[in-house]
């Protein structure tokens, strides 16, 4: 997938998430919509700065995203995964165990679960890419 | 895995950017090979040598106990 094509992909999901972000404000979901907003607009930012760099190197001849790159996204997602796993698995068991009893909101969870993974293969990613 | 291609690329006056272009890598790739931290695969390992019109084993050296990690 070209670099071209992989933006407007990520971009018309981001559209997406802009049109939920606009339809919570509108039924009054304040919170949810302008985060919602605040978030997509700086990931749609953040994109095309990344982008235009990376298109500058493919013009010179490299390939950003060679065998290497693909090497080290798959040991950051698997130490990612691992590192959640472990983690979350004592979580669970000692809270069972010791905790209190809690009622949580699912999708609350959910978002919060998305973004530790993200943030783990972050630094995974940033660790094994100054290792490797 | 030990390997000759900060010495062949200086030989031949070529940047690290030159290098990779020529095999279609990042620069951040070829930096890795030369300090020995990332072993190749045998696509790339073709790649490099042909670059310098060598076979592999003179550019890429294995010694016994090693690349295996």
């Amino acid at each position: 997938m070209t670099t071209q094509a992989r933006f407007m992909i990520g971009t018309a999901f981001q559209v997406v998430l802009l049109g939920l972000g606009i339809w919570a404000l509108y039924i009054d979901k304040v919170g949810l919509g302008s985060s919602l907003i605040a978030v997509t607009l700086a990931v749609f930012v953040a994109r095309s700065i990344k982008t235009r760099r990376i298109k500058k190197q493919e013009d010179r001849g490299l390939n950003p995203y060679d065998e290497r790159a693909y090497y080290i996204t798959g040991k950051a997602a698997y130490a990612a995964i691992s590192t959640f796993l472990i983690i979350s698995g004592i979580l669970v068991l000692a809270g069972s165990i010791f905790g209190p009893e809690v009622t949580v909101n699912p999708y609350n969870m959910l978002g919060i679960v998305i973004c530790i993974l993200v943030i783990l293969h972050i630094g995974f990613y940033y660790y094994y890419n100054s290792k490797e | 895995m030990d390997n000759l291609l900060r010495e062949l690329r200086e030989r031949e006056s070529l940047t690290q950017e030159d290098l990779a272009a020529k095999v279609g890598v990042s620069r951040q790739t070829i930096i890795s090979l030369e300090r020995g931290r990332y072993n190749p695969s045998l696509t790339l390992a073709y790649k490099l040598a042909r670059v310098f019109g060598l076979r592999i084993e003179d550019v890429f050296l294995l010694e016994d106990g090693k690349g295996d990690e």
